[in-house]
């Protein structure tokens, strides 16, 4: 597997969009065969598209499954006594988590490249960590969610962890307090989801009319926006409000799924997500065929991490817009892209009445 | 159960008059004949094609085409009062439900889906007009909404002669456990499911324009109801020599059609292909899933699955099977099957293949195109024999 372990050690923005895609593609197909080759759910399916893993193919002709078929099955291109752990992680409450087999060597992995994500846009010295979270998030391993899994896979980029909030998710002041004195003065990490941050730091601290001194901090959030998105706030009235409580000017939004875990995409300081050499990005439309740059549609990731699991080509269910190849202001080559949400629900006609519901 | 909670009447009074009618009764043809021509004389009608099809169907002369059609030179009347439950994703199925229970004679309240429609509006909007101009029949039918969740339901099933409901199995069994006078009928419009049957060199044989004829037939059939109306066809079932290549073109020609036609939303081409996958996982004798044009998903099986009747598509997901005879359907073709379509093959020997095999299901065999047809027959009842009682007199004495 040459290509794939000649990407695989690359610095996350190494390569051209031209010099990266020919390497790409070739380790996608490796990729490919890997799971056709090891698991027999795959290989049904590629079998049954009619897709010859065994001739090259562009990145966007090699069959996406659903990321939503890992809700549904469990698949996974690895022998049970290999498995390290099986992630199950519902990002929204009330539907069936994802099942995730991971071994050793893909888990690794997944937090070897994220550090190198990440660390492209924060450096790499580990600061002194404030997490817009409640400490109870992560404890409640009953509950494994998305956010905790971001709390736990982040905190490698930090030191001294201190949560902002309790477990009423509500500021711990004598938590912030401390961190401040301790802190306030110097380069700080923050992580929290989007949201959280933006009602229980943002708009408390507004309330309150509070003002931290967090200049020097930089502010990593993810998880989606559509609770933001219903208050029609925006990525741009979202970095108002943290300049206004905390000062904070530094603020990377990542975009990424759960079922590709480690090559996540950063929002760099131009408010562009990018895509590093790891991964990729299709736009579809409604019929699934791609869409040329600047449209949008449904978006499409293909990731070179999964490797105890066929979760490589994966189809999600939120709309983004491709921004431009090589052409960012930050100065980093590759994909820029831009994510809208979820796609709209649409009504769905028929003979079975909704009786128990409406 | 919310005991109150708003009822909202959309059309007509409470039925104080529940005396039976005899079937077509002239006021209620009178009635409907004034329904449909409001209904076509409405501007913002005009792009509805399921209202357009309601309003032709209760035009005069069609009116009289089935009283004609419906006379067993028997004396009936009409139940009595009829309580009907219409469904909520097919809007115009409360009027078709209306019509049928005014046609057998009886006094109706039909509750129409909670969540507004406009189609649902501009109907019983009509329908409040109309009656409006029959004072008889508006004392005795009522169009209402409420929440599902109210205690209107069992009100109304306690003064029921009959009962007209539609929605899926839980929904039904929900309704049918509300008690109800003894001698209450059911009619229930329950969960079914469709297949077609095709004869590969009747389509080798269309020219292009015949055969894009067919393929528009077909997508009214199934995706102007998202493929989710009980009649809608999951199963195509191809005969004869030549079927191999008669399959591609159809689809093909499908395909179009609908790529051009169908609004289809990002979320339905991924919950179509997720299906897809999804069928191929769970092992069905798939050898090849084929998409026409990002419209059309196909799944060609080797030979039939252990059980075909619970292979169902949406929003354009087809399974087919190329065969020589339909005698390995016979052991799977239960009580779920409503309706066959057939292009190619006459339809009385299919309906003769029903009847002469015993079998359980298929109570429709309508050419292609004709799947979401409404009818006085449906779902194997006779709607007018159902919804009336027969006044017998000693043989012999008319």
């Amino acid at each position: 597997m040459a290509e794939l372990q000649d990407l695989l050690a690359l610095a996350p923005f190494a390569l051209s969009e031209a010099d990266k895609q020919p390497l790409f593609a070739a380790a996608l197909g490796q990729l490919t065969r890997h799971h056709r080759d090891h698991c027999a759910d795959y290989a049904r399916i590629l079998d049954v598209l009619g897709f010859d893993a065994d001739v090259p193919h562009a990145v966007e002709d090699v069959p996406f499954l659903p990321a939503r078929l890992f809700k549904l099955r469990r698949l996974q291109s690895v022998a049970e006594d290999q498995i390290h752990k099986v992630l199950t992680s519902s990002g929204t409450s009330g539907q069936a988590p994802s099942r995730i087999v991971l071994d050793a060597a893909t888990a690794s992995l997944q937090s070897k490249i994220l550090t190198r994500i990440v660390g492209d846009f924060i450096g790499k010295a580990r600061l002194p960590m404030l997490i817009v979270d409640g400490p109870g998030t992560v404890k409640n391993r009953n509950a494994f969610s998305a956010r905790a899994a971001g709390i736990l896979g982040f905190s490698i980029f930090g030191r001294n962890p201190t949560y902002a909030l309790n477990d009423d998710m509500e500021l711990d002041w004598d938590n912030l307090d401390r961190f401040l004195a301790a802190h306030g003065d110097g380069p700080v990490l923050m992580f929290g989801f989007t949201f959280m941050v933006w009602q229980c730091f943002v708009q408390a601290l507004q309330k309150m009319g509070r003002r931290l001194n967090l200049d020097q901090a930089v502010l990593i959030h993810g998880g989606g926006w559509k609770k933001l998105a219903d208050q029609a706030v925006d990525d741009a009235a979202f970095k108002a409000g943290l300049a206004q409580v905390g000062g904070i000017s530094r603020v990377h939004n990542y975009y990424g799924m759960v079922e590709q875990t480690g090559s996540i995409f950063m929002q760099c300081e131009a408010g562009n997500l990018h895509c590093p050499v790891f991964s990729d990005i299709v736009i579809r439309d409604a019929h699934l065929t791609p869409l040329p740059d600047g449209q949008r549609g449904l978006v499409q990731l293909v990731s070179l991490l999964p490797k105890s699991y066929p979760g490589h080509v994966l189809l999600s269910e939120d709309e983004g817009t491709i921004i431009g190849t090589d052409d960012c202001p930050c100065g980093r080559p590759g994909k820029t892209f831009t994510i809208h949400g979820r796609a709209a629900m649409a009504e769905i006609r028929g003979c079975s009445d909704t009786y128990g519901g409406k | 159960m919310a005991e109150n909670s708003p009822l909202i009447r959309l059309a007509g009074t409470d039925p104080s008059d529940t005396r039976p009618r005899v079937p077509f009764a002239p006021d209620v043809l009178d009635f409907l004949a004034d329904l449909s021509k409001e209904l076509r004389g409405n501007p913002d009608a005009r792009h509805m094609g399921d209202v357009q099809t309601f309003a032709f169907w209760c035009r005069r002369a069609n009116l009289d085409r089935l009283r004609a059609a419906h006379d067993d030179e028997r004396r009936r009347l009409g139940r009595g009062l009829a309580f009907h439950v219409a469904p909520a994703n097919v809007p115009i199925n409360f009027a078709f439900s209306l019509a049928f229970g005014m046609l057998a004679g009886c006094a109706n309240i039909v509750r129409v889906p909670s969540v507004p429609h406009a189609v649902v509006d501009l109907v019983a909007g009509a329908v409040d007009r109309v009656l409006a101009r029959h004072p008889a029949l508006a004392e005795s039918n009522t169009l209402v909404r409420y929440d599902a969740a109210s205690v209107h339901s069992a009100n109304f099933s306690a003064r029921a002669d009959a009962r007209v409901l539609w929605g899926g199995d839980g929904t039904i069994s929900a309704l049918r456990a509300l008690a109800a006078p003894p001698r209450c009928v059911d009619v229930a419009f329950a969960d079914r499911t469709s297949l077609c049957v095709m004869n590969a060199p009747a389509l080798l044989a269309l020219d292009p324009d015949s055969l894009d004829h067919l393929a528009h037939a077909f997508y009214n059939d199934t995706f102007l109801m998202d493929q989710n109306a009980c009649s809608s066809p999951h199963l195509v079932y191809w005969l004869g020599q030549g079927s191999e290549e008669a399959a591609a073109r159809f689809w093909d020609a499908l395909g179009r059609k609908a790529a051009a036609d169908y609004p289809q939303a990002p979320v339905q081409a991924v919950d179509k292909y997720t299906d897809m996958l999804e069928a191929v996982l769970d092992g069905e004798p798939i050898t090849r899933a084929r998409s026409y044009s990002g419209a059309v998903s196909v799944l060609e099986w080797s030979g039939l699955p252990a059980d075909p009747g619970a292979c169902r598509g949406r929003f354009g997901l087809f399974r087919q099977i190329r065969a020589d005879s339909l005698e390995p359907l016979v052991p799977h073709l239960d009580g779920r099957f409503q309706t066959l379509t057939a292009f190619g093959i006459d339809l009385g020997e299919l309906a003769d293949f029903v009847t002469s095999h015993r079998l359980a299901g298929i109570d429709r065999v309508v050419p292609v195109g004709s799947a979401l047809d409404m009818g006085l027959v449906w779902d194997g009842y006779d709607l007018i024999a159902q919804l009336s009682r027969v006044v017998s007199v000693a043989p012999g004495q008319p």
